[in-house]
């Protein structure tokens, strides 16, 4: 299809078709009007088109309806927690949130093993992450006596040292204890799962020995069966086809009884 | 059938109010909302649709949908620009259900008894408004969804260039240019009609 327009202000015309040009772009678009014949000759055909398009209305409108529950409607979670946010009072929000705070100071101090303590030489802050024996223990203020915190320091040091054997003491006996029960357990299992496979294994055998037996057993009934049926007299020997002897001793009797006869 | 309680409605409140009222546990408000706006888009969906069954039920989902969504509503946008986007996504998708749309509407279109415009003489005497009314009902239907729905926007709903960019999500220059497209097609359309353009 060839356009019939070449201009390139056909947004300004469509613009100014809808009347959504400001005071100064309608002007200075009139006055293009006046000298592009293709845009003028547009606007005037887009106008009647327009006319046109106004025929077609839509006249009823059916009415909507809707089935809206006629409680509230259903909320998501953001929604009500947002909702009991703004229930809840002041004291009560900063109160949990203080809380919150509180809790997650304890539980910091207690996982790196924070020990706080105020004593003749002060005070002091000890911190060990996993209880290591390589702790450091800060002393704030510390006392000028050299020989008392000498000391201190010894029955401190021995101290800790006896502390750190119990602990090395009973974290090998329950250690030892544990292994010990699970060496149990896993005996237990495994002399449970050497009798499941014993009884297995013999009852595999005892299925093949009465296999075999039962094959055995019809080999010696077949073989006794073709003793039967191979008879001298039978002539034809279902199992073995023509009995020769039979038919030799019929030649011999039919040639006698020929020589008879002659 | 009109629920009860719930009165003609005569525009006192703005459209937040009643979203508000809404959100706030009184779901009756809503039908206000759309006792304001069930023309409009009601409008828009027999313009894209051509059937007045579908048009209904676009009608019915459209609402429905934003009831079920408002919470989502920010209302940075104006409501009834939320709504005709509502309204055209399920027009859309009741137009790509249907396969070869544009055919098949004006098919439709003259399967309901619509006589084809035809290039005699006498059109220009006999033609009246409703055969006029039908003759741009066909060639509306024959346009491409994206171009009719901006030219239904812009002439019937009589929406603002801007407006039809924010509900489309499309710069305002690219509706310009749908719009100048699509009424020059429709001018094509329409040439059986030259004597009266």
């Amino acid at each position: 299809m060839k356009p019939q327009n070449n201009c390139q202000r056909k947004e300004d015309l469509v613009t100014y078709l809808y009347g959504e040009l400001t005071p100064s772009e309608e002007k200075n678009f009139k006055e293009h009007l006046n000298i592009c014949s293709s845009c003028k000759k547009e606007a005037s055909e887009f106008g009647m088109l327009r006319e046109n398009l106004q025929t077609w209305q839509v006249e009823e409108t059916p009415r909507v309806v809707l089935d809206l529950p006629t409680t509230q409607r259903p909320r998501s979670l953001k929604e009500i927690l947002q909702e009991l946010g703004s229930i809840l009072p002041a004291w009560f929000k900063y109160g949990t949130g203080f809380a919150a705070a509180c809790a997650a100071s304890l539980l910091l101090l207690a996982v790196f093993n924070t020990q706080i303590r105020y004593d003749q030489n002060g005070f002091s802050f000890n911190v060990a992450l996993f209880n290591s024996s390589n702790s450091k223990n800060i002393i704030v203020n510390p006392q000028p006596n050299d020989e008392v915190a000498r000391a201190m320091v010894t029955k401190i040091l021995n101290d800790k040292e006896a502390q750190i054997n119990q602990a090395l003491e009973e974290k090998r006996s329950q250690i030892e204890k544990e292994l010990r029960k699970q060496i149990d357990i896993l005996s237990g299992e495994l002399s449970q799962k050497s009798n499941t496979e014993l009884s297995k294994v013999s009852l595999e055998l005892k299925r093949q020995q009465r296999s075999d037996l039962e094959k055995a057993l019809q080999q010696i009934q077949r073989q006794r069966t073709q003793e039967t049926f191979s008879d001298d007299d039978d002539p034809f020997n279902l199992w073995g086809g023509v009995n020769n002897k039979v038919i030799e001793r019929a030649m011999e009797n039919t040639q006698t009884f020929e020589q008879s006869g002659q | 059938m009109v629920p009860k309680g719930v009165e003609p409605f005569e525009g006192a409140e703005q459209d937040n109010e009643l979203i508000e009222r809404t959100l706030n546990g009184e779901p009756q408000a809503f039908n206000l909302l759309v006792r304001r706006w069930e023309r409009q888009i009601y409008a828009l969906a027999f313009r894209m649709l051509g059937r007045e069954e579908e048009a209904y039920d676009i009608c019915q989902e459209t609402f429905m949908s934003a009831y079920r969504n408002l919470s989502k509503f920010r209302g940075e946008a104006k409501f009834s620009s939320w709504l005709y986007r509502i309204a055209l996504n399920c027009c859309h998708t009741r137009l790509r259900s249907r396969g070869n749309s544009d055919l098949s509407l004006e098919q439709q279109l003259e399967d309901q008894g619509f006589e084809p415009a035809t290039n005699s003489e006498s059109l220009n005497d006999t033609l009246h408004r409703d055969q006029i009314a039908g003759i741009v009902k066909r060639a509306l239907a024959g346009l491409p969804p994206e171009m009719r729905q901006v030219i239904i926007m812009k002439e019937y709903q009589g929406l603002k260039f801007h407006e039809i960019a924010e509900i489309l999500n499309i710069p305002v220059s690219t509706v310009k240019t749908r719009v100048y497209t699509g009424l020059e097609q429709l001018k094509q359309r329409l040439s059986h009609l030259r004597s009266v353009l």
